[in-house]
């Protein structure tokens, strides 16, 4: 049996543990990924948004996840699982508001 | 998310596993719908699955009774997945009542969805890399029987030869179409 945190550990804040991906969980994703190498693919990455990887705006996630999946098929697979997390991430919480604007 | 479970689930050579599958084509679509439909019909299931796990979040390439779930995504976190445990054992994975199941009970699939019954079987290439699952999925608690596992598994079976029928362009088994048409 493998264990699941349910919250992840660290995960703090948004519903069910599920903190909103941010530039950070996307550098941090390809660093399981390349290890060594995450460094020149991030900025290659960030070059092609032109962003400096500081952003915290939404719109900045989406931005390199698209750039992540027109890159290689891998990195395109790392994009893909961070639009799950999005869309999960915001499904969750307008759900929340949902019920929070009916109570 | 959960560092070891990405770490796990990031493998470099699994990951490459599922790059050499087209995923995204609609005639593979049809054919894991058709056998989840199957699947679903033969276990007596309101749901069956065909579940690819990415690095962190798993992504659902085809179904039967999906409507609603995972509040109509694509797919959904890692950490919620039950297939991720079939995935990282490499075994069937199930749970008869996830009310009662330390690891599940707590899980927002559970809590929102309303899952209590799960049972998945690993899809596994014939190079031994595990994709995801072909999994079963009830509303209401189930005893699952060691004949419905086998089914599972022989329908996991059938969905890995179906991916194997459409290699990705970055398979040795890709052919272009202009090779193949006429």
């Amino acid at each position: 049996m493998i264990d699941l945190p349910h919250p992840p550990p660290g995960a703090t804040s948004g519903p069910y543990g599920l903190p909103r991906p941010d530039l950070d969980e996307a550098h941090l994703a390809l660093a399981e990924i390349y290890a060594e190498i995450t460094d020149r693919i991030w900025h290659q990455l960030l070059r092609e948004t032109r962003l400096t990887g500081r952003e915290t705006d939404p719109d900045a996630l989406d931005r390199v996840i698209e750039a992540m999946k027109a890159s290689d098929p891998i990195t395109a697979l790392c994009g893909r699982s961070l639009e799950i997390r999005v869309a999960a991430f915001d499904a969750i919480a307008t759900g929340r508001e949902l019920i929070g604007s009916s109570a | 998310m959960s560092t070891l479970l990405h770490h796990r689930l990031a493998a470099r050579e699994r990951l490459e596993a599922l790059t050499r599958y087209d995923v995204d084509d609609p005639h593979l679509k049809q054919q894991l719908d058709a056998i989840a439909m199957r699947t679903a019909m033969h276990l007596h299931m309101p749901t069956a699955l065909t579940t690819l796990m990415l690095d962190n979040a798993m992504l659902i390439a085809g179904g039967h009774g999906v409507d609603g779930w995972l509040r109509g995504g694509p797919g959904g976190p890692a950490e919620w997945a039950f297939c991720a445990q079939t995935v990282l054992t490499g075994e069937p994975y199930i749970v008869s009542d996830a009310t009662k199941d330390p690891a599940q009970c707590t899980n927002p699939v559970v809590e929102l969805d309303g899952v209590r019954a799960y049972a998945g079987a690993p899809l596994i290439t014939p190079s031994g890399q595990i994709l995801g699952a072909h999994c079963v999925v009830d509303v209401t608690p189930h005893v699952f029987s060691e004949q419905e596992i086998a089914e599972l598994q022989a329908a996991a079976e059938d969905v890995v030869t179906a991916f194997e029928q459409h290699p990705s362009r970055h398979s040795p088994q890709f052919t272009p179409t202009f090779f193949t048409n006429g």
